[in-house]
Formats: C-alpha cells, sequence, structure tokens
C-alpha cells in the first residue's frame, strides 16, 4: 500500500522539491503544508502515516507540532529537520515522539532511506501488535474453554453419583440375599459387579479431584504436620493389602523432624497414591520403604521418599508418569488396575503445597518417588505465612481476584492467654471463616491467627463485623475479660500489593 | 412399640425403592417422597422417627427442607440424615448451618446407612 507523506515547512521551494523528490524516487503519495496548523488540519482531513516537518516555522515550530500529533495521533509518525548545529531541538522532538531526524542539507537518498526504514518499522510493529491481540484472543477462548471442560467434568461427575447409588443399593440388596436366597455363582457375578461399582466411584472422584485441582478450585485448610503421624496413618491403613501380598512395610522418619505445613487430608492422599502404588507394582514378598529427611536447610522443605523393590519403570517412560490416564504398564494384579489418574493428582497436590516430585527407577530393581513439603518453621520465624501468601498472590494475579488478610491476635492483661482460652477462642475464630477458599491458621508462639479470604474492600468490610460479633458474644457468653483481641486487616490489591506491605499493613492495626 | 418411621426423600425414584426395600426388611415403617414441597408436608403430617433427605430436590431443595423443619420447635427433634451427590466443604457446612444431623454421599453402602439410621433411633 502507498504511504502517505505531509511535509510540513514555511519555504514554499523546500516543500515542492522535497514534495517531488518524495513521490519521484520512492513512489509515496505526498501532501505538503505550510505551517503547523496548517499540518494539524491536513491531519485531521486525511489520513496520513508521516509528517515530515521543518523545525522553525512561524507560530508553531516543529517540536510543538510534534508534540501535539504525538498527544492526539499517536499513530503517525514525525520526522524533524533541523539546521545545522540544533541537534538538542532534534534530541528534544525524540523525547516527544519522533521517530527520527534529519539534519539539513538533506541528501535525497538518505531521506528516502530514513523515512522507508521508519515506516517500515511501523509496519512491523502493527503486524507485531495484531499477532499479539490474536494470541491474546485465542488464550482467552482456551481458558474458557478448560473452564468449560472442568465444569463439565464436575457436573458429570456428581451426575452420575446418584444413579451408581441406585446400581450399588439393588446389587446389594440382592447380594444380601434380601430379595431371595442367591447361589454361589449368581453371588460371584454380583460381587465382581459391586467391585466395578466401587471401582467407578473411585473413577469419579479422582476425575473430581484432578477438576479442581486444574481449576485451582481446590480448598486448602493449612495446618502445622508431624508427618510420623501422616506416614504411620497411611501404612496402616493399606497394611492389610501389603499383607495380602507379603510386602513389607518400613518406615524412617528421624525423631527431630520438624513439623511440615500442608492440608493433612491432601498430604494423606499423596503418601495414599505413592505407597498404594508401590504395593500394587511390587512383586510378592518385596519391600515398600517409606522415608522423610530434611532438605537443604536454607530451602525450608522437608522430602518425603516412597522407595519399592517393584518392576520399576523404563527410562523413556519416566516423564510420562505424571502424565494423565498414563500407566506404566500392567500392575501385577489386573484387578488392582487404578485410573491412571494417581499420579497426576499426586503432583497436583504438591504443586498446590509448592513443592516438587519426582521418580528414579530402575527396570526390574525398583522406583523411589520423592516429593518435597514446605516446612512449618524456617529461621524467618512465617515461612508458612509466605508460602501461603505465595500462593494466594500467584493466584489473585492469574484470576484478578482480591483477596484479604486477616490477623486476630490475643493478648492478656497480665501474662499470657492459656491454652484452653485459645482453644475456645480458636472455636470462635473459625466460625468468622466459613466461606469456600477460607483459609484460617494459627501462627506458631505468637497468639495470631492469620487467614486469607476472597474478599474486596467491601466483603472485608463485612467479614470484620463478623469476627467482632463474634468476639463481642465470646465475652458476652463468659470470656475471660481480662483478653485483648485485635483484628487487622489488609485487602490485595486496593491496600497492598506485595506481601510485606499487605503483613505490614495488618500488622500495624494490631498496634493501634 | 411400634414400628419406626423414616421418611425417604429424593427425585430419584429408583434410588428411593431400593433404600424402601432395604429398609422396610430391616424393621422398619417406609413412607417416601419425591420432591420438597410434599416432604415438608408428609413431615408435618406423619411426625416420622427419621429423615433421609436429598439435597437437589424439584420444588423445594433438601436444605430449605430441613432449615425449615429444624428451625420449628415441633419437628427440630426429628434426626435428618442429608443425602448429596456433592462432596465440596462448602455443602458440608452449609449442611452443620441448617441443622443437619449427618451427611452422607452417594454412591453410599446401604450397610453404612442402616448403622447410621440404627444409631439416631436407638432409643
Amino acid at each position: 500500500m502507498q504511504s502517505r507523506i505531509l511535509v510540513v515547512d514555511d519555504e514554499k521551494e523546500i516543500r515542492e522539491f522535497l514534495s517531488k523528490a518524495l513521490t519521484r524516487i520512492a513512489g509515496f503519495h505526498v501532501e505538503v503544508a505550510e505551517d503547523g496548523d496548517d499540518a494539524l488540519k491536513k491531519i485531521e482531513q486525511d489520513k496520513l502515516d508521516l509528517i515530515l516537518t521543518d523545525l522553525k516555522m512561524p507560530r508553531m515550530d516543529g517540536l510543538k507540532l510534534i508534540t501535539e500529533i504525538a498527544k492526539t495521533k499517536p499513530e503517525i509518525l514525525t520526522v524533524l529537520m533541523t539546521g545545522h548545529g540544533t541537534i538538542d531541538s532534534a534530541l528534544e522532538a525524540m523525547k516527544r515522539g519522533a521517530s527520527d531526524y534529519l539534519t539539513k542539507p538533506i541528501n535525497l537518498d538518505e531521506l528516502v532511506l530514513r523515512v522507508q526504514k521508519v515506516l517500515d518499522e511501523k509496519q512491523r510493529f502493527v503486524s507485531l501488535k495484531e499477532y499479539i491481540s490474536q494470541l491474546e484472543s485465542a488464550n482467552q477462548k482456551l481458558k474458557r474453554v478448560d473452564e468449560m471442560k472442568s465444569e463439565f467434568v464436575s457436573v458429570a461427575s456428581h451426575e452420575l453419583r446418584t444413579p451408581l447409588a441406585t446400581i450399588k443399593n439393588a446389587v446389594q440388596l440382592v447380594l444380601k440375599g434380601k430379595a431371595g436366597e442367591v447361589n454361589d455363582t449368581q453371588a460371584n457375578f454380583l460381587i465382581m459387579a459391586e467391585k466395578n461399582i466401587n471401582r467407578l466411584t473411585n473413577i469419579l472422584n479422582d476425575l473430581l479431584d484432578l477438576s479442581k485441582i486444574e481449576a485451582g478450585k481446590m480448598g486448602m485448610k493449612l495446618e502445622e504436620l508431624d508427618l510420623r503421624v501422616s506416614i504411620d496413618f497411611v501404612l496402616s491403613s493399606l497394611k492389610s493389602q501389603a499383607d495380602g501380598k507379603s510386602i513389607h512395610l518400613k518406615m524412617e522418619v528421624p525423631k527431630d523432624l520438624p513439623f511440615a505445613y500442608g492440608d493433612r487430608e491432601k498430604v494423606e492422599q499423596m503418601l495414599i497414591n505413592l505407597i498404594g502404588n508401590a504395593i500394587k507394582f511390587t512383586p510378592e514378598g518385596g519391600k515398600v520403604f517409606v522415608s522423610a529427611r530434611l532438605l537443604d536447610k536454607t530451602k525450608n522443605a522437608v522430602g518425603i521418599s516412597v522407595q519399592d523393590t517393584g518392576i520399576g519403570i523404563r527410562e523413556d517412560q519416566l516423564g510420562k508418569v505424571f502424565e494423565k490416564f498414563h500407566q506404566v504398564g500392567r500392575p501385577l494384579h489386573h484387578s488392582a488396575s487404578g485410573t491412571g489418574l494417581g499420579l497426576a493428582i499426586t503432583k497436583g497436590l504438591v504443586e498446590a503445597h509448592q513443592g516438587q516430585i519426582w521418580v528414579e527407577s530402575e527396570l526390574g530393581k525398583g522406583s523411589t518417588f520423592t516429593f518435597t513439603l514446605p516446612l512449618s518453621k524456617g529461621e524467618t520465624g512465617e515461612p508458612q505465612l509466605r508460602f501461603i501468601l505465595d500462593l494466594e498472590f500467584r493466584r489473585a494475579q492469574e484470576n484478578h481476584t482480591p483477596f484479604t488478610l486477616f490477623l486476630i491476635e490475643v493478648l492478656r492483661q497480665m501474662g499470657k492467654p492459656e491454652n484452653n482460652q485459645l482453644n475456645q477462642l480458636e472455636e470462635t475464630v473459625k466460625k468468622c471463616f466459613v466461606r469456600k477458599g477460607d483459609i484460617l491458621f494459627k501462627r506458631g508462639r505468637d497468639n495470631i491467627w492469620a487467614a486469607l479470604c476472597e474478599a474486596d474492600l467491601r466483603g472485608a468490610q463485612v467479614i470484620r463485623r463478623r469476627i467482632e460479633g463474634e468476639i463481642q458474644k465470646y465475652f458476652m457468653e463468659g470470656g475471660d475479660p481480662s483478653l485483648v483481641i485485635k483484628v487487622g486487616a489488609a485487602t490485595y490489591p486496593e491496600e497492598a500489593i506485595t506481601k510485606r506491605e499487605l503483613f505490614r499493613r495488618a500488622k500495624t492495626q494490631l498496634r493501634g | 412399640m411400634g414400628k419406626k418411621k423414616i421418611l425417604v426423600v429424593d427425585d430419584e425414584v429408583d434410588l428411593v425403592k431400593t433404600i424402601q426395600v432395604y429398609l422396610e426388611l430391616g424393621g422398619y415403617k417406609v413412607l417416601t417422597s419425591y420432591n420438597g414441597d410434599d416432604a415438608l408436608n408428609q413431615a408435618r403430617k406423619e411426625n416420622p422417627d427419621l429423615i433421609l433427605l436429598d439435597i437437589m430436590l424439584p420444588k423445594l431443595d433438601g436444605y430449605k427442607v430441613c432449615r425449615l423443619l429444624k428451625f420449628d420447635e415441633k419437628y427440630k427433634h426429628i434426626p435428618i440424615l442429608m443425602m448429596t451427590a456433592k462432596t465440596q466443604e462448602k455443602d458440608k457446612l452449609i449442611g452443620k448451618e441448617t441443622g443437619a444431623n449427618e451427611y452422607i454421599t452417594k454412591p453410599f453402602d446401604m450397610e453404612e446407612l442402616t448403622e447410621m439410621i440404627k444409631a439416631y433411633l436407638k432409643d
């Protein structure tokens, strides 16, 4: 397409000379104007790509014209022509939005070259911008489709539950002889049906879990975790399964291992998935060894490993084991086959805790799965809050949702609050944060509860009133009057946009 | 003493039927209902010893039925077990606020359900 250029100069000869040159040499369409006002008028009337303007002109000079164009028509390019020794004006023009400048006397070849270059750059910029906006809209569309998919999985899983319940009840009725006598063959088939109903239920649960993880809609109830207790609990619940295959379960967790920080149910789900898998893929008489240790101290993390003497994973399959619906080989007992979602879910759960998961394996010898969890207390004293705030910031930025940090501190006029008082108050505090997505946790030694809510400023006010109401109720129902309960809050992004700022703002209110 | 009366409410007719058969074999008298409005009327008229209540119901949802009964001096003693196809925490919490006594997620084990019912109807 032919580019349209406006030449602005108060000297008629120069205007015409430049106009001719640009038309004949470069084939541009050229308009002329004799001063700034004239130029602005032409810009309004005509669709122009580039303005080539002289610096010194009566009334409005080149600089003013460039400034005006940059303000009102930023899509139009400007190039300034200056006399010798006025390089300062040239630089000033560039600052105000000019694309380039030329010094007089004008060399025609240079003029055409520079103008062409400026126009080309603009063209590249425009196509890049178009490309970006195309990518952006494609990305938006994909996001919507992905959300719809998650929504669909969630609705479908719920809808499937009711008919599944009917089938299960009907099968159980017949199986338990409540609809007449059942012979052994019939019973065996019904048991087969029942087993597969349970399997279907597990698949539904897995799908639902995964869709929640992918949509980032997983509520997290974070607390300090004694991994010895969690591992022990999971091992004892899988013991009968291991005993059935004479698999020896062993655990090794140092007694002084610091508490991890996470959602108990979800951490136990990770352990069940990994240890269950280990049992599934280990031949009779094998071993499954679960251990936990402190990782590099500066990283504030603990590593949990599940090692088995199973069939192992081929090297080319190692990278794929965490993919959805991927099953490496067949389990040793076909009846035990899973959904192919267990490891994908585990990975999602680990990542929701800002941890990592990886696998090492040797074919025929066994595999070791290791994942990390954040520690409850690090050197700085508040890693758990940092960790949660990290999560929330990331989520808020991705979803453009506000959130509010609440701090609730309990003090006593004389001495410290007693444990039973704190426990009682914990019940009160819990009542304030019952909405989906609310995260409440107690911070170590200071008697401070911190809570994060998906709430903007107005929502925060409502929650604050609820907290104050509950505190009042606590005192009215015979709470210790020597206790002092303070509430601080800060909302992202209205009141604070960094972690430190958010925390500081909420904390300042505790002092008041 | 006569048979204990249980009201089973779900819009899935087949599901209600299987539960009914199971409970009747367990020695209970079973009333059935397929929507919230009717469930509320039956509960008020028949004064059952226990109600098994689905959440997603036509006309009046299970939460509302539960709340209307639990906040009524005359009926708040009736134990209500909620049956739900949803697994989210939020639903459970709303259930607590509505005053439901127990929650059971579909598909459930009938043995488990009868144990639960037995526990509520002991005295």
